[in-house]
């Protein structure tokens, strides 16, 4: 193997699969699952399902699996139980796998399925994409009722890889630092910098008319200033990834963005701010105790 | 379990196969994100986030003047940058009009609408809390200016089209 090939393969792993402490992959799991049925345990999808034929307009798979229509209210109602159920199983690590995989179809369906009437939104799409991750993961094996099944029943379940515990939060730190590139490489693509440069963001402002925003648009400077941070921070967030002292920026950067566009202008990326614990350094909150990992 | 401090270059502590398979997931999923963020294509849940990446240059967007309908090609940039609660039947409704009706609504179009939006409004008079409050109508232009080509387009944006539905066409 050239010199070359070898770099990038070591430069690879780095990435990918430093160690990081076990610990952390399940209280990832936990906070993941547990705040996203925190947020749709009250959802009812079922009046989706009543919407006239008329508009159903399916996008992406709904397409091809589901091009006449949605399920059946009865169905989806059935659905949405099992997947709340599936969400706090795996949040609990109990039968992980078939869970995360059942709450990973499921959810997919139900999340998407009011994207098929018009519009598409993107609030939950990161959510949508760690569902489909999780299960490829062996987050089961650590903070999980599985293992404790297993050790009452004398099994011996294999600890858990600080190889096997990093990839799947580092995916999250990368698709997380990949949205919020995006929106700014569209923002520039599209209008370059006339979107900072013109009054684009402070006539946003007046569009979306809340308190906040009304005052920042006072002050065209202000509203310069703020559109100019919020291009620059999401271009540039993939910098977070580089090193620990950049993330230290651009991380908190990226959330400020977030709360600025749900003060001023009223659009809610919740989730997507909440899934930022990713980010936390996990090796600090639990370098200290690496014999109890998986117990 | 894997140790903390080893060097940087360790063997991993996976087998062959499941670094083939973690490795092949990972290369895979963030290649179809790379893939939507350079075609600007989306298929949910991967998506470009292409939100409010116009240039406005029109503060005055409440404006209420006349409804009309834009054409289906080549528009979908406009109403995906438009203020419609996707989670809000109703106000999808408005956005598949813009999307996908060339002109007037057919009778037919027009007849399932104003079903659907009846059938809402007696919900809401139920206080059914999964259709709380979407019956106002407000029809809006927004002048959206799309600098590469400098071309001005005008495209609907708004709450409920119930009243309008109800009328007949320009």
């Amino acid at each position: 193997m050239s010199n070359a090939v070898q770099r990038i393969e070591v430069g690879w792993n780095d990435f990918w699969f430093q160690p990081e402490p076990a610990q952390a992959l399940g209280a990832c799991r936990i906070l993941f699952y547990g705040g996203l049925f925190v947020m749709c345990a009250g959802a009812d999808f079922t009046p989706l399902c009543r919407v006239a034929e008329a508009f159903w307009q399916p996008v992406s798979f709904y397409s091809l699996i589901f091009p006449q229509g949605p399920l059946s209210a009865a169905a989806t109602s059935w659905m949405q139980l099992i997947w709340k159920i599936s969400l706090l199983m795996s949040a609990a690590g109990l039968l992980t796998r078939v869970s995360t995989i059942v709450s990973g179809v499921l959810g997919l369906y139900l999340i998407g399925l009011g994207y098929n009437f018009g519009h598409l939104d993107h609030a939950m799409a990161l959510a949508g994409i760690v569902l489909i991750m999780l299960p490829f993961s062996s987050c089961g094996k650590v903070w999980s009722l599985d293992r404790l099944l297993a050790q009452k029943r004398g099994n011996f379940l294999p600890t858990l890889s600080g190889h096997e515990a990093r990839w799947p939060i580092q995916f999250v730190r990368v698709a997380l630092s990949l949205v919020l590139f995006s929106a700014g490489l569209n923002k520039l693509r599209t209008s370059g910098l006339d979107w900072i440069t013109t009054d684009t963001f402070q006539n946003y402002l007046f569009m979306r008319e809340t308190p906040i925003g009304l005052r920042v648009a006072q002050w065209p400077l202000l509203c310069h200033f703020m559109a100019g941070f919020a291009v620059t921070t999401e271009f540039f967030h993939p910098l977070a990834l580089v090193s620990k002292k950049l993330a230290r920026v651009w991380v908190p950067a990226g959330l400020a963005v977030f709360t600025g566009i749900y003060l001023t202008m009223d659009i809610h990326f919740v989730f997507l701010m909440y899934l930022h614990f990713f980010w936390l350094p996990w090796h600090r909150l639990f370098v200290t105790t690496p014999r109890r990992v998986g117990a | 379990m894997g140790n903390l401090n080893s060097s940087r270059s360790e063997p991993l502590s996976m087998s062959s196969s499941r670094q083939w398979v973690v490795n092949g997931f990972i290369v895979t999923l963030l290649g179809l994100i790379v893939f939507s963020i350079i075609s600007q294509l989306e298929f949910w849940p991967i998506c470009n986030y292409p939100m409010f990446d116009v240039v406005q240059l029109h503060p005055e967007q409440n404006t209420i003047e006349f409804y009309t309908v834009v054409g289906r090609e080549q528009e979908e940039r406009v109403w995906r940058n438009s203020p419609i609660d996707c989670l809000r039947p109703d106000y999808a409704l408005l956005a598949i009009l813009i999307l996908h009706q060339n002109g007037w609504p057919s009778a037919q179009s027009r007849e399932a609408i104003r079903s659907v939006i009846e059938e809402m409004r007696k919900k809401c008079e139920t206080r059914d809390p999964a259709w709380a409050g979407p019956v106002t109508l407000r029809i809006y232009l927004v002048n959206h200016v799309y600098p590469a080509t400098g071309e001005v387009r005008r495209v609907i944006t708004g709450r409920t089209l119930l009243k309008e539905l109800t009328e007949p066409g320009p």
